[in-house]
């Protein structure tokens, strides 16, 4: 018993060692939204009609299909006092908005509570879209629109003018009814993929626990429950068959874009 | 096999160890020291950038407010100031300074709606934010690549290695006070 009890303190101290390793270049000092399935349009503040918020993220899609450029709606509360300009390309950044090779993202983030958004622009997109014209897309089709708190609209509107100007850029016509999107916009899809990196610590420690004392029979117990309630899981997702699922290519952004207030 | 061939190889691995873990390293030096460099001139690009928006700026301004004087001087001795050169130290202060009066040059517009109006007052605004914001990201990464570099020159065994060949140390760009606001522009 006392070497299991030895055995047990030193592989705890050498989780709690790695845990402080790895710890701290997971938190980040601005708490960042993790986007979510459907990721071109993040709705955390609720102020987007569903009907246009399906329409968003179809358009999105056909966007990313054809041109590989990513444009990216986030709506939030509040910034909690970080300013819009860094919260903005902290995010972009994190969620690697466009493709690593052409960095062709976009960000439209809208911060109800504090009354501002931004149109940020990856490296690639910069010439498409300059900081006079995103400000000017802000002026004439967003701002008017949110004085009214009429959030969708204006999204919607400044959204259809930034694809606009990223289909001119890689010289494609635009026809808005060209593709009619089967997948269905399921609000499951708009849970955030969250990954706690505390818990998994916690987890792990009691695994251990459980292969020093018990021979790891409770964690066999778990597994085997988890992979019969597998199946049933999997299926579900299959049936929404492309439902969700979209991730960022890795692009950046250089601080590129506009700022407005209302 | 010999006494004395034994150790002779094992001498030798030894030695094939040190060396390339001395060339793995400082390869690595050089990679990061090379991303420390490439983030300055991305700074230097962004100052230019602004440095070449000015003069239109200052014109647009100059067309509905002639007699502010004081604010037109004050950037133009900022950007002299800028062009002369100096220590990193210097040229952070300076470029702060522009900053500054750029703020007051936009914060003008306020006096004079028919300015605050005019399209091309506005989209240059824009432009000059997006170029402030452009060097506050810039010297944000500029930052962590300096630090990262400074990090590993730091940690033995590496220090050796940096000494040797001569790495140095890298300045960071502090925050002084108000330089954290990018020139705002409210409609």
């Amino acid at each position: 018993m006392r070497r299991k009890i030895l055995k047990f303190i030193n592989i705890t101290f050498v989780v709690i060692v790695l845990a402080i390793i790895i710890l701290p270049s997971v938190a980040l000092s601005i708490e960042l939204p993790k986007p979510t399935n459907n990721f071109f349009v993040n709705d955390f503040a609720s102020v987007i009609d569903s009907e246009y918020k399906q329409q968003i993220q179809n358009e999105a899609v056909l966007l990313y299909e054809k041109t590989g450029a990513q444009v990216v709606i986030v709506t939030i509360n509040s910034l909690d006092g970080e300013s819009l300009e860094e919260y903005a390309n902290l995010l972009f950044r994190e969620w690697g908005i466009g493709s690593s090779e052409k960095d062709n993202g976009v960000l439209m983030l809208v911060s109800v509570g504090d009354r501002l958004s931004r149109i940020e622009v990856g490296y690639g997109l910069e010439g498409a879209l300059p900081d006079g014209k995103t400000g000017r897309i802000q002026d004439n089709y967003m701002i008017p629109s949110f004085k009214n708190n009429d959030y969708s609209t204006g999204i919607i509107n400044g959204f259809y003018a930034i694809i606009n100007e990223v289909y001119t850029e890689y010289g494609i016509e635009y026809e808005a009814s060209d593709y009619i999107y089967v997948g269905e916009y399921s609000d499951e899809n708009e849970e955030e993929r969250s990954i706690n990196s505390i818990a998994v610590i916690f987890f792990v420690i009691l695994i251990i626990i459980d292969l020093i004392f018990f021979r790891g029979r409770l964690t066999r117990i778990l597994l085997l429950t988890a992979s019969r309630g597998n199946r049933g899981y999997g299926s579900h997702r299959g049936g929404r068959g492309g439902g969700g699922g979209f991730s960022g290519g890795g692009g950046s952004s250089g601080g590129g874009g506009s700022s407005r207030g209302w | 096999m010999k006494k004395g061939t034994i150790a002779i190889v094992v001498v030798v691995a030894i030695l094939l160890i040190l060396v390339f873990s001395v060339v793995g390293k400082y390869n690595q030096l050089v990679t990061l020291n090379e991303n420390v460099e490439a983030s300055l001139s991305q700074i230097d690009n962004q100052l230019q950038r602004r440095n070449d928006l000015i003069p239109n700026l200052v014109e647009t301004v100059k067309g509905y407010a002639s007699h502010e004087e004081e604010i037109f001087t004050s950037i133009a001795d900022a950007r002299a100031r800028l062009i002369g050169g100096g220590s990193m130290e210097d040229m952070a202060q300076a470029s702060d300074e522009l900053s500054g009066s750029l703020s007051r040059l936009l914060a003008i517009s306020e006096s004079y709606p028919e300015l605050k109006a005019n399209e091309n007052f506005i989209n240059l605004s824009t432009e000059l934010a997006g170029t402030e914001n452009r060097i506050a990201v810039a010297r944000r990464d500029y930052n962590n690549t300096a630090r990262e570099y400074n990090t590993l020159i730091r940690r033995f065994p590496t220090v050796i290695i940096a000494n040797m060949f001569g790495f140095e140390r890298y300045d960071y760009f502090e925050a002084s006070q108000g330089a954290a606001e990018v020139p705002g522009v409210q409609f």
